[in-house]
C-alpha cells in the first residue's frame, strides 16, 4: 500500500511540474509583429584611376610619359616621296643623219634641263640600238661612245656592218655626259661616210648625280577623320595649351627638301569651318635634311606647335576632317653635286601629340559597370550610398550612375526622366600651384540616401550602371592646369544597407 | 516562420544557459549504482548490479551561459509576446560558453565481496563546448553598421570549441575498512576518438566608416586528433575525404590514442548520524597520437574594399564578389603544421561534503562541487535531502547555486521492482517547470538491474 502511494505521489509530482508551464509564453500565435532592422555596410566598387586609365581609352597605346610630363601622342598618317616618280628617263633616239668615220659626233642627252643638270647616270637597264644605211660599200664598223662606260671604265663599242643594225644591252653602263651631251665616234679601215640612226630605249638608273631642281613637288590630295576622343564617348571642352604636329621624316634622297604645309587645313563637317594649319606669317619649319651620298637615309624632325601652326583649333572633342596635300620644294645650297638613288625617298611619319596641359570643361567620360543591388526590396527598409574619393587630378569631378536595364538601356521614370543612382556626386579639385601643378589631394566623402521610392523599387531590374564622370578644371574651367603621370583619383562606392526582415512572418 | 524563429530562440536560450555538468543530485541517491561513479567509496545499496547498454539509461545535458527564453521573449499581461533580442544578447557575458555533454555505459557490472565492492564497466563520454563571444550575437544582430561597430574593431577573440570523446574502461573497487572508514578507487583505461580544440583564437571584423572598406584580422591554433584530426585535416588543407577508404580512415583515427585515469573517493562516519565524503574523479590524461595534428595560422589581416574597377574607362573589371573574397581569404591562410601527438588532461572533479541523517530514513546533506579543466576552475555549492522508503524507494531534493544561477531546484529517485530499478535524476527541476526561466537543462533517466537491495546503509 505504501508502494502504491509513494508511486501515486512520484505520479502526482511530474504531472504537477508539467502543470507549472506557462503555456501562454509558448503560445508562438501571440507573437507581436517585430522585424529585425540590422544595419550593414558594404564596399561595393573601387577605383584607382591614374592618368593612363583617364586618358588611355581614347586609344591605349596613345599615353606618353616623359619623366612626369604627360602626352597622348596619335599615330597619324605616313606620306612617302619616291624619287622613282620623280626622275624618268626618258628613251633617246637621234636623227638619221650622215656622219663621217673618225670624227667625233655628239649625240644630245635630253637630261639636262635649265633646272637640272646631270653629271652622272649609273643604268640599271637600257639597251642601245644603232641602224646604218650603205653609203656605198659595206665598210667594217666601230662606234665608240666616248661618254658611256662599263664598271670597269671601258668606253662602249659596238662593231656593226654598215647597211645592218645592232642592239647591245647598256646594263651596269654609266653615263657621263660632256655638258648635257653624249659623244661617239666611228673608225673603219676604209674612210668615208655612213647615215646612222642612234636610239637608247628602256633606260633606268641605279643613281642619278647631278644639280637637281625638279620645281614644287606635290603629293597626291588626301584627307583623313581625326577624332581624337571617340572611345570614351566624351563630350564638353576641351583646350590642349599647346598640340604638337611632330614629322619624323627619313630621307634617303640625297637632297634637302623643303617641307610645304600649306595645302594642309581642318574641316569641321558640323559648321564646314576650315582652319589652314600654317600661320604663314610667321611659320617656321625647319626642312628635312638631304640624305647621304651613298644612298642612306637621314633623320630629321619637324615641329609644329602654337608658334607656328594652327593646332590648337585642330583639337577637340568632335570629329574634324584633316585635308592635306603635301609639298616639297627642293634645298640645294651645296655647291657639290647630289646623288639620287633609283630607291631613295623621303617618308614623313606624322605625330600629333597632346602634352595634357590645358583646360577641360564638363569633359564627360562614360563608363559601363555591373550592378546587381537586391532582388528582394522586402528586405530593405532604407539605402545609402556612400561615395569616398582622394582627388590628386586637378579637375573638379561630378559622378553619376544612371540605371540600366539588361539591355544596358537607361532606364527611366513613368515621367521619362532617367533614373538617378547618385546625382553628381561633387569631387573638388587637388590644389595646384602657379603653374597648374597639383601640390594636394583633396578628399571628400558623402552620404547619399536613396529617396526615390520609384527608383528604389526599380533597382532589382538594374543589372548595370552608367558612370557619367564629369570634369573641369579650376575656376570653372578657366584655369590652365598640368596632368602629371603620378596624379590618381581613388574612388570607393559603398552602399549602407537597413534591412527589414520580418521575423514573425505568417506561413 | 513565428514558429521556426521562436523554437530556434528556445534552443538557443538553452544552449546558452547553464555551466557543465556537476550531478549534484545523483551524488546522493546511493540506490542508483550510477552515484558510485561519483565517489568510489559510496558503495552502492546492493549487493549487486548489472548495467546494460540502451536500457540503463544515458545522460545528458546542455550548458551554456547566456539569456534565457524568457530573456528573449517577454510576455505581456495580455499574453501577447514581444521578441526582445537586444535585450537578451545585452544579458551575455563577454564569453559564453555552449556546451553539450553526454555519458552512456556500454557495461557495468558490481558486486559485493564481503567488505568490499568491486566494480567494472565501460562507458563512453563526450563532450562539446563552444565559445561565442557575445560581440559575435551583437555583430549578427546589429549588422556591421551599426556606431557600435562602425570604425571599430568588432571583437571575436575567443571564439572556439572545445571537443572530446573517449571511451573509458573502468576497474573500482571500495572496502569498508572499520565502521568509520570506507574507502575507494577506480583505475581507467582511456581509449581517445575525437578531440579538437581551438588553443589561440584572435578574430576580428573592421569597418570603415569612410569607404565601409570591411577588414577581417585573426589568428587561429588548432590542435586535433583521432576522427577529428581528420576532419580538421581533410577541411583546412581543402583536399575532402577519400570516401573510398573512410572506413579504415575512420579506425585509425579513432584508435591509438590511450590514456589513463584514476577515481578516488573516502567516507568517514563520525558517529551513525554524521559522516564527511570526498573524491576526486578523472585524475588523468590522454595521449593523442593518432592524426594528431597542431595547426597555427599566421596573423591574417585581409582587407574587401569592393570590386576593383581596374580600367574606368574601358569598363574593364575584376569579378571577385565579397563571397569570392571570402573564399580566396580561406584558401590564402596559411597553416603551420605540427604533426605531433600530444596530451591533454581530463576535467578534473572534486566533491567534498558531509552528511546528516536527521531522521532515521532521512538524510540531510551538504557538498560543494569544484572542476579544474583547461586553467579554468569552477564551483558550486548544494544543500539536500534525501529520504529512503523501505528499499524500494529513494527519493532526493537539493537546492543548488552555480553557473551564475541561484535558482536550481534538483531533485531525483529511484524506485525498485524486484532487481528492476527506474531512476531519473535532474540537476534542475525549474528546468522543466519554467523552461522559458531556467539556466540549467539536465538529465539522467533510464533502467539498472540491482540485486540485494539494502537502502538502510549508512
Amino acid at each position: 500500500m505504501k508502494t502504491l502511494k509513494s508511486t501515486l505521489t512520484l505520479t502526482l509530482l511530474i504531472v504537477l511540474t508539467n502543470a507549472c508551464i506557462n503555456k501562454d509564453h509558448f503560445d508562438f500565435k501571440n507573437i507581436n509583429d517585430t522585424s529585425w532592422n540590422p544595419k550593414f555596410a558594404i564596399p561595393l566598387l573601387k577605383a584607382n584611376v591614374g592618368v593612363y586609365n583617364l586618358f588611355g581609352a581614347t586609344d591605349s597605346n596613345a599615353v606618353s610619359f616623359n619623366g612626369k610630363d604627360v602626352s597622348l601622342i596619335y599615330q597619324g598618317k605616313t606620306v612617302s616621296l619616291q624619287m622613282d616618280d620623280i626622275i624618268n628617263l626618258q628613251d633617246i633616239s637621234t636623227p638619221d643623219v650622215q656622219v663621217g668615220y673618225s670624227t667625233p659626233n655628239p649625240i644630245r642627252i635630253p637630261l639636262d634641263s635649265s633646272l637640272n643638270k646631270i653629271e652622272s647616270i649609273h643604268l640599271s637597264t637600257g639597251k642601245m640600238t644603232i641602224n646604218t644605211r650603205i653609203q656605198g660599200t659595206a665598210d667594217q664598223l666601230i662606234f665608240t661612245f666616248l661618254d658611256i662606260k662599263d664598271d670597269n671604265n671601258r668606253e662602249l663599242e659596238i662593231q656593226i656592218t654598215e647597211g645592218q643594225s645592232e642592239t647591245t644591252s647598256l646594263l651596269n653602263h654609266s653615263i657621263i655626259p660632256d655638258n648635257g651631251s653624249v659623244r661617239f665616234s666611228i673608225t673603219s679601215l676604209s674612210t668615208g661616210t655612213c647615215n646612222a640612226q642612234i636610239s637608247m630605249t628602256g633606260l633606268d638608273f641605279k643613281s642619278v648625280t647631278g644639280d637637281f631642281n625638279f620645281g614644287e613637288i606635290r603629293l597626291p590630295k588626301d584627307s583623313f577623320e581625326l577624332y581624337l576622343f571617340q572611345n570614351i564617348a566624351a563630350k564638353g571642352d576641351i583646350s590642349i595649351n599647346n598640340p604638337i604636329l611632330s614629322i619624323k621624316a627619313k630621307n634617303s634622297i640625297g637632297i634637302a627638301l623643303e617641307p610645304l604645309f600649306d595645302r594642309v587645313e581642318s574641316r569641321n563637317p558640323a559648321s564646314d569651318d576650315v582652319t589652314p594649319l600654317i600661320i604663314k606669317a610667321s611659320s617656321t619649319i625647319n626642312d628635312i635634311k638631304a640624305g647621304t651620298q651613298t644612298g642612306n637615309a637621314v633623320e630629321s624632325e619637324i615641329r609644329l606647335d602654337k608658334s607656328n601652326s594652327n593646332l590648337r583649333d585642330f583639337v577637340s572633342l568632335s570629329p574634324k576632317f584633316l585635308n592635306y596635300e603635301l609639298g616639297f620644294n627642293i634645298k640645294n645650297n651645296s655647291s657639290t653635286p647630289s646623288t639620287i638613288f633609283k630607291n631613295s625617298s623621303c617618308e614623313l611619319e606624322m605625330d600629333i601629340e597632346l602634352p595634357l596641359e590645358g583646360r577641360v570643361s564638363a569633359f564627360e567620360v562614360l563608363d559601363t559597370i555591373d550592378m546587381q543591388v537586391t532582388s528582394d526590396l522586402t528586405l530593405i527598409k532604407e539605402f545609402l550610398i556612400k561615395t569616398y574619393t582622394n582627388n590628386g587630378f586637378p579637375l573638379d569631378t561630378k559622378i553619376t550612375i544612371l540605371l540600366m536595364d539588361e539591355n544596358r538601356q537607361l532606364m527611366r521614370k513613368e515621367d521619362g526622366s532617367v533614373m538617378i543612382l547618385l546625382d553628381k556626386v561633387f569631387t573638388a579639385a587637388a590644389q595646384v600651384d602657379g603653374d597648374g601643378i597639383v601640390t594636394q589631394s583633396t578628399i571628400v566623402s558623402s552620404d547619399n540616401p536613396l529617396l526615390d521610392e520609384e527608383i528604389l523599387a526599380s533597382l532589382p531590374l538594374a543589372k548595370y550602371g552608367q558612370m557619367r564622370a564629369s570634369m573641369t578644371t579650376t575656376n570653372d574651367g578657366n584655369d590652365v592646369v598640368k596632368i602629371q603621370s603620378d596624379y590618381n583619383l581613388e574612388v570607393r562606392v559603398g552602399v549602407k544597407v537597413t534591412g527589414n526582415i520580418n521575423l514573425t512572418e505568417k506561413e | 516562420m513565428r514558429k521556426l524563429a521562436s523554437v530556434l530562440i528556445l534552443v538557443l536560450s538553452l544552449f546558452l544557459n547553464g555551466t557543465a555538468q556537476q550531478d549534484l543530485t545523483l551524488y546522493e541517491l546511493r540506490a542508483a549504482p550510477q552515484s558510485h561513479s561519483l565517489n568510489p567509496s559510496k558503495i552502492p545499496l546492493c549487493t549487486g548490479y548489472l548495467l546494460l547498454p540502451g536500457i540503463s539509461g544515458a545522460y545528458a545535458s546542455i550548458n551554456s551561459e547566456g539569456f534565457t527564453y524568457a530573456d528573449a521573449f517577454q510576455l505581456n499581461s495580455d499574453k501577447t509576446i514581444d521578441i526582445k533580442l537586444n535585450d537578451a544578447i545585452e544579458k551575455m557575458k563577454d564569453l559564453n560558453n555552449i556546451s553539450f555533454d553526454f555519458k552512456a555505459p556500454i557495461l557495468g557490472v558490481g558486486f559485493r565481496m564481503g567488505a568490499g565492492f568491486a566494480s567494472f564497466g565501460i562507458e563512453t563520454k563526450g563532450s562539446s563546448r563552444f565559445t561565442i563571444p557575445k560581440t559575435l550575437a551583437e555583430f549578427i544582430w546589429l549588422g556591421n553598421a551599426d556606431e557600435k561597430f562602425l570604425g571599430k574593431r568588432a571583437n571575436f577573440d575567443g571564439l572556439g570549441i572545445d571537443l572530446m570523446q573517449y571511451t573509458a574502461f573502468a576497474f573500482g573497487y571500495a572496502r569498508d575498512f572499520d565502521e568509520k572508514w570506507t574507502l575507494g578507487i577506480k583505475a581507467k583505461y582511456l581509449s581517445g576518438q575525437a578531440f579538437l580544440r581551438t588553443t589561440k583564437s584572435s578574430i576580428g571584423i573592421s569597418t570603415n566608416p569612410e569607404n565601409y572598406a570591411i577588414t577581417l584580422d585573426g589568428q587561429l591554433q588548432i590542435q586535433s586528433a583521432g576522427v577529428a584530426g581528420l576532419v580538421i585535416d581533410s577541411l583546412l588543407n581543402f583536399n575532402g575525404f577519400n570516401f573510398g577508404d573512410i572506413g579504415n580512415q575512420l579506425t585509425t583515427a579513432g584508435s591509438g590514442n590511450h590514456g589513463g585515469a584514476i577515481d578516488l573517493g573516502a567516507t568517514y562516519r563520525i558517529n551513525e548520524k554524521i559522516s564527511f565524503n570526498a573524491s576526486v574523479i578523472d585524475l588523468g590524461f590522454i595521449n593523442w597520437a593518432a592524426s594528431a595534428v597542431t595547426k597555427t595560422s599566421k596573423p591574417a589581416s585581409y582587407t574587401y574594399d569592393g570590386i576593383a574597377i581596374t580600367d574606368v574607362a574601358s569598363g574593364k573589371d575584376e569579378t571577385e564578389s565579397i563571397i569570392g573574397s571570402l573564399d580566396t581569404l580561406f584558401k590564402s591562410i596559411e597553416f603551420d603544421e605540427k604533426q605531433e601527438s600530444f596530451t591533454t588532461t581530463l576535467p578534473i572533479k572534486i566533491y567534498a561534503g558531509g552528511n546528516y541523517r536527521i531522521l532515521p530514513k532521512t538524510d540531510l546533506s551538504i557538498i560543494t562541487y569544484n572542476e579544474l579543466y583547461n586553467g579554468r576552475f569552477k564551483t558550486s555549492l548544494r544543500f539536500g535531502v534525501t529520504q529512503r522508503v523501505r528499499n524500494f524507494l529513494m527519493a532526493t531534493l537539493n537546492y543548488s547555486v552555480y553557473g551564475n544561477s541561484a535558482a536550481n531546484l534538483g531533485a531525483g529517485f529511484t524506485i525498485n521492482a524486484g532487481p528492476v530499478q527506474l531512476y531519473t535524476v535532474t540537476d534542475n527541476v525549474i528546468a522543466f517547470m519554467l523552461p522559458e526561466k531556467s539556466k540549467n537543462f539536465h538529465l539522467r533517466i533510464g533502467i539498472n538491474l540491482t540485486f540485494g537491495h539494502n537502502f538502510s546503509q549508512n
